[in-house]
């Protein structure tokens, strides 16, 4: 609102100034015969022209910085974002200073994908063994889209990496299962399933459709825990995370606001709650839970505090 | 001869073996397993009643294949088998004795042609071992003598210092007893010698074609240096010493390497003594010709099939409302089944009334069958998905609206065209031939418009969208199997495949007996 009030300022302060400059012109002129002509012009052009310019490029100028200010702030949620979908709910390194993270990953991950951009066959099958022995959500992003470009001789040493990651999932999957079959009673073991659907769909090892069929099951094991212990902060804060990425928002929205009631300094339901009220586009509550999380005083990445900064 | 004959039987080795006008040789295949290269072999047999065959096929044990999963055509005259890892340490004479000194310097100058493209000393290491007139070594010499663990130790101190003496003298023998095992086997007298692959078998057709200067052929469905580089990368047995976990290597390690070059060796020996060399498609023979075949000997000979067979199945059987697709082929990892699976749940998802069967094998790769169900379980997919096993195949076709192949590797399918010749559509990776068995060859091929749709591999999103486009799209469907139909007749009917086989087989039998 303030911008709006500045800008009305400007425009009436701008117009009656240039108005009463062409007035005085006008009048101090007049009685010059030779040149009174040109000043009755000069006193048109400045009194009326300069106004109706200076205005339309006032408006563009405010448009443009609005829009800058706008990317800016998508930018700076898209890389907030990333922050989240890389650390899961229950890895949020918020000691560690957010750039040291992306350097090291950066350090340890591009001379892979340089190298399976290499000529060489060998080295490039070389990265994609360092990439399955490394096996993390990028990792395992980096494989897939390998599947693009690398040479048949590669993509099949790919695909084989990739099926021993994602039976690595649903071994574990199944294992609890036959537990929970042998053990109806033991409601522990049904988070752990959560959790294991929750860590195969978030892996990035399968599509985007299998994905949520994983994480509909998680939804559903964590729903089922819930039944018992609705105040269990851990297994809300995922069961939150899970319904964002099936983007059931609504209810997302509302295990998060139950989680800060119970501990509103919890950061990483703070942050999924900007992330959800952003995408919805409700940028009042973005700035709202922003302030929130300001105010709590508890500490957070440098590149988060940025973020904050621009919305509070 | 028939289907569950004991292998022992068939094995005979002695010298009244009866000539044949061609000595068919395979390794790992014909009759022993079912798939595209056992088909194939079996119809060019079968297709030929008036020509005289025999059968050298290559194992690893004697104890691995025991059933015929064929019946022999009556046109097969003999059966032999040579195992390859059951050594026997051959004593036979040696009446060139006095030449030892030179057969171990050759030893050494053949060895040194690993590394290079040229394979000329092949032949002083056949006259050495194999020449019944001039041997002047035995297995047992070479395996147990002074001098060859001398010939070791020189080769290790000048090349391999960094790597440990015990790996490399175990890589050194193991690989050099399967070569001393087919260098001392028995081959049957033939007219010409049909090699279905270079590797052990190509070898065979090499002795063969030295010891008798009879003319060789080969027929390379897939290419077996590429397909062994796999099979050593994936190893777990050979010894690799790689310390840093996170940098990608240039080399996969010096063991693995060295087997990487012995098979490399053994194609370009096959392909230099080869007088044809013959693949299905053009992608194969660009890769040939890379490994070192002469371009002037190579040809493309497409796989086909028995119309008779297949076109009065043409007729579709009505299954309810409920639409069929189906994974033909044998459930092992390089079909990439669960891709295939991956790929059911996602057509459940979008489309009711839909079935899936996994038509062929579940017996090659227990542990990766127990996987797959495992998937299909954890997918909820085991009222939709069944695995059926090894069925006759003939019974299924024309039940189904769609069938799939997942492969990550693939020469030409047979089941692509089987399904093009009964009216099946496919949905195929984009491996080997594939992409031109559904969209065409040429552009007269072309023309004919598609029978299926490629999709990448290891994409079940691109599966499972092309399963829906066809199974949804009646149009679609019924313009793939028209387009089908035409091409199947046009470019893939055995007839022409016998055909051309033939003209081969007399133009190489007149040199042969002029």
């Amino acid at each position: 609102m303030a911008d709006q009030y500045f800008i009305l300022f400007f425009v009436i302060f701008h117009s009656s100034l240039s108005i009463l400059t062409g007035y005085w012109l006008f009048h101090r002129f007049r009685d010059d015969k030779k040149r009174a002509g040109v000043w009755k012009w000069m006193a048109i052009i400045i009194s009326f022209f300069i106004p109706v310019y200076g205005l339309i490029g006032i408006v563009s100028l405010f448009v443009i910085l609005k829009r800058k200010s706008g990317i800016s702030n998508a930018m700076t949620h898209l890389r907030f974002n990333e922050h989240l979908q890389k650390n899961s709910i229950n890895q949020t390194e918020v000691e560690e200073s957010d750039n040291s993270l992306n350097w090291k990953e950066v350090k340890e991950i591009q001379p892979i994908i340089d190298t399976l951009l290499d000529m060489d066959v060998e080295l490039q099958k070389g990265a994609i063994d360092s990439l399955t022995a490394k096996h993390d959500p990028e990792s395992i992003k980096i494989l897939l889209d390998s599947l693009e470009y690398t040479v048949p001789e590669v993509r099949y040493f790919t695909v084989e990496a990739l099926s021993k990651i994602s039976k690595h999932y649903s071994d574990r999957i199944l294992h609890i299962q036959q537990k929970i079959a042998g053990n109806p009673e033991m409601k522990s073991i049904v988070v752990k399933l959560a959790d294991c659907y929750y860590e195969y769909a978030i892996s990035n090892v399968e599509d985007k459709a299998l994905s949520k069929y994983y994480l509909e099951q998680a939804a559903a094991q964590y729903s089922i825990t819930l039944k018992d212990d609705n105040s269990n902060i851990n297994v809300l804060t995922k069961y939150g995370d899970t319904l964002k990425r099936l983007e059931r928002y609504r209810e997302a929205i509302e295990i998060f606001r139950n989680v800060i009631e119970h501990d509103n300094k919890n950061i990483s339901v703070l942050l999924n709650l900007i992330d959800v009220y952003f995408t919805l586009g409700n940028m009042d509550e973005v700035k709202k839970v922003a302030r929130q999380l300001k105010e709590s005083s508890v500490q957070v990445p440098e590149f988060i505090n940025k973020a904050i900064s621009v919305w509070v | 001869m028939g289907i569950g004959r004991k292998k022992d039987s068939a094995s005979p080795a002695s010298k009244n073996i009866p000539e044949a006008d061609i000595c068919l040789i395979n390794e790992g295949t014909y009759p022993y397993v079912t798939g595209g290269v056992s088909s194939w072999i079996h119809s060019i047999i079968s297709a030929m009643p008036d020509i005289t065959f025999s059968i050298l096929h290559i194992s690893p044990s004697n104890k691995t294949e025991v059933e015929f999963r064929y019946e022999l055509p009556e046109n097969v005259v003999s059966m032999i088998n040579v195992s390859l890892h059951d050594s026997i340490l051959h004593k036979n004479d040696t009446p060139g004795k006095k030449n030892k000194k030179q057969a171990y310097k050759d030893i050494i100058d053949f060895h040194k042609e690993l590394d290079g493209k040229n394979v000329s000393h092949f032949r002083d290491i056949y006259k050495h071992f194999c020449s019944s007139d001039e041997r002047s070594l035995n297995t047992k010499e070479i395996t147990e003598s002074r001098d060859i663990w001398e010939i070791i130790l020189k080769m290790y101190q000048e090349k391999e210092r960094m790597n440990s003496f015990i790996d490399y003298f175990w890589t050194w023998r193991f690989i050099h007893l399967p070569l001393f095992q087919v260098l001392n086997s028995e081959i049957p007298k033939a007219k010409i010698y049909h090699t279905v692959s270079t590797g052990y078998a190509g070898l065979v057709g090499v002795i063969a074609k030295i010891k008798y200067g009879a003319p060789l052929l080969l027929t390379e469905h897939g290419i077996y240096t590429k397909e062994r580089a796999i099979e050593i990368r994936r190893s777990e047995w050979i010894y690799v010493d790689l310390p840093i976990k996170y940098r990608p290597q240039r080399s996969q390690g010096l063991f693995k390497e060295i087997w990487e070059k012995f098979f490399l060796f053994l194609s370009r020996l096959v392909y230099e003594h080869a007088d044809e060399i013959i693949t299905l498609y053009s992608g194969n023979q660009n890769l040939q010709i890379s490994h070192g075949a002469d371009k002037n000997k190579c040809s493309i000979i497409p796989n086909a099939i028995n119309t008779k067979v297949f076109n009065p199945l043409r007729e579709k059987i009505a299954c309810n409302d409920i639409k069929k697709v189906g994974f033909v082929g044998r459930v092992v990892p390089i079909k990439d089944v669960k891709t295939f699976i991956k790929a059911c749940k996602l057509v459940v998802s979008q489309v009711e009334n839909v079935e899936f069967w996994v038509l062929g094998p579940i017996d090659e790769d227990k542990e990766y069958v127990d996987e797959c169900r495992r998937l299909s379980e954890l997918l909820e997919l085991n009222r939709k998905l069944k695995f059926l096993g090894r069925v006759d195949v003939r019974q299924y076709y024309p039940k189904l609206d769609v069938s799939v192949l997942t492969s990550i590797s693939e020469g030409q399918p047979l089941t692509i065209l089987e399904g093009m010749a009964v009216g099946v559509p496919s949905v195929s990776t984009n491996v080997g031939a594939c992409e031109e068995l559904l969209y065409g060859r040429t552009n007269e091929d072309k023309a004919l418009g598609s029978s299926g749709i490629i999709t990448n591999i290891g994409k079940p999103n691109e599966t499972a969208d092309a399963i829906i486009k066809i199974i949804t799209d009646k149009d679609l469907h019924d313009q793939m199997v028209r387009s089908g139909y035409k091409r199947v007749d046009k470019y893939y009917r055995e007839e022409i495949l016998i055909k051309k086989y033939k003209n081969l087989y007399k133009q190489y039998a007149l040199k042969s007996t002029s």
